[in-house]
């Protein structure tokens, strides 16, 4: 389990609740994290989704060090202030050398964001 | 050093941001490049994650906002939203690196957006995405 640091400490900060295998990260919609239309902004669901889904990789990687290789992200839906945002992660696939992984973040409960990412195992040759 | 102690480097000028998040993680620089335009971050501390390399979430905010400055500026300031982005890491810019992005237009309908942007730290790249973006108020 890791706990948030750095750029996650400062922008949210981000919540870590784990619950068996599964971890979930969550914030709090408030005014640094809107963009000029008053929702939130595409950045910080972003940060959200490459957060779960890194964590993810790094505990499926294990002792091995991974990294974000690709991320992709669509927007499904807006996120309100005020809203709770939530994310959780599976493992699509898993080989000696990659890791594959989806996500889904939902602000109240109601669809925000989809998100995929591949994750490099090991270091990089 | 945080948002508001990193200096304009030689060249650019600072974009006046409207969204408080872009706002908030910091600022973004702006010049042009013989008609192309090149948008910036310097890599700042509160910018990495725990590992000690750049946070994916802040180079795929500064993607959203560079890419966002074709999307709306040079698509005569019509309002738009991101339908989609899609990022690829090729090596992770360190502290104090000046991250550049090329952005340009590799469609356009009459309600979506097809921008795609090279990023690269002294000319090297260090990052490519597409992305589709939605224009408001189309059908």
């Amino acid at each position: 389990m890791t706990s948030p640091a750095g750029f996650e400490q400062f922008v949210g900060p981000i919540a870590y609740e784990q619950s068996g295998d599964d971890t979930k990260l969550s914030f709090t919609i408030a005014d640094q994290h809107l963009n000029g239309d008053g929702f939130l902004h595409g950045g910080m669901m972003m940060t959200l989704a490459s957060a779960v889904l890194g964590q993810l990789a790094r505990q499926s990687a294990g002792e091995a060090p991974s990294a974000p290789l690709s991320v992709n992200c669509d927007f499904v839906g807006p996120g309100k202030p005020g809203a709770k945002v939530s994310g959780t992660a599976e493992i699509t696939r898993r080989t000696r050398s990659v890791i594959f992984a989806s996500a889904e973040l939902r602000a109240d409960g109601q669809l925000m964001m989809t998100a995929t990412g591949v994750y490099r195992i090991g270091q990089e040759t | 050093m945080s948002a508001a102690d990193i200096a304009v480097p030689e060249g650019f000028f600072a974009q006046e941001l409207h969204d408080p998040f872009e706002r908030f993680v910091g600022p973004i620089f702006e010049r042009d490049e013989d008609g192309q335009r090149v948008v910036a971050f310097r890599v700042a501390e509160h910018h990495l994650g725990d590992d000690g390399l750049v946070h994916e979430g802040q180079l795929m905010t500064f993607a959203d906002a560079s890419l966002g400055c074709t999307a709306y500026w040079d698509n005569d300031h019509t309002p738009c939203v991101t339908l989609s982005m899609q990022v690829s890491f090729l090596a992770f810019p360190k502290l104090g690196d000046l991250v550049e992005c090329r952005a340009r237009f590799t469609r356009k309908t009459r309600s979506v957006l097809f921008v795609e942007g090279a990023f690269t730290v002294n000319g090297a790249p260090v990052m490519s995405a597409t992305s589709l973006w939605k224009i408001l108020g189309s059908k």
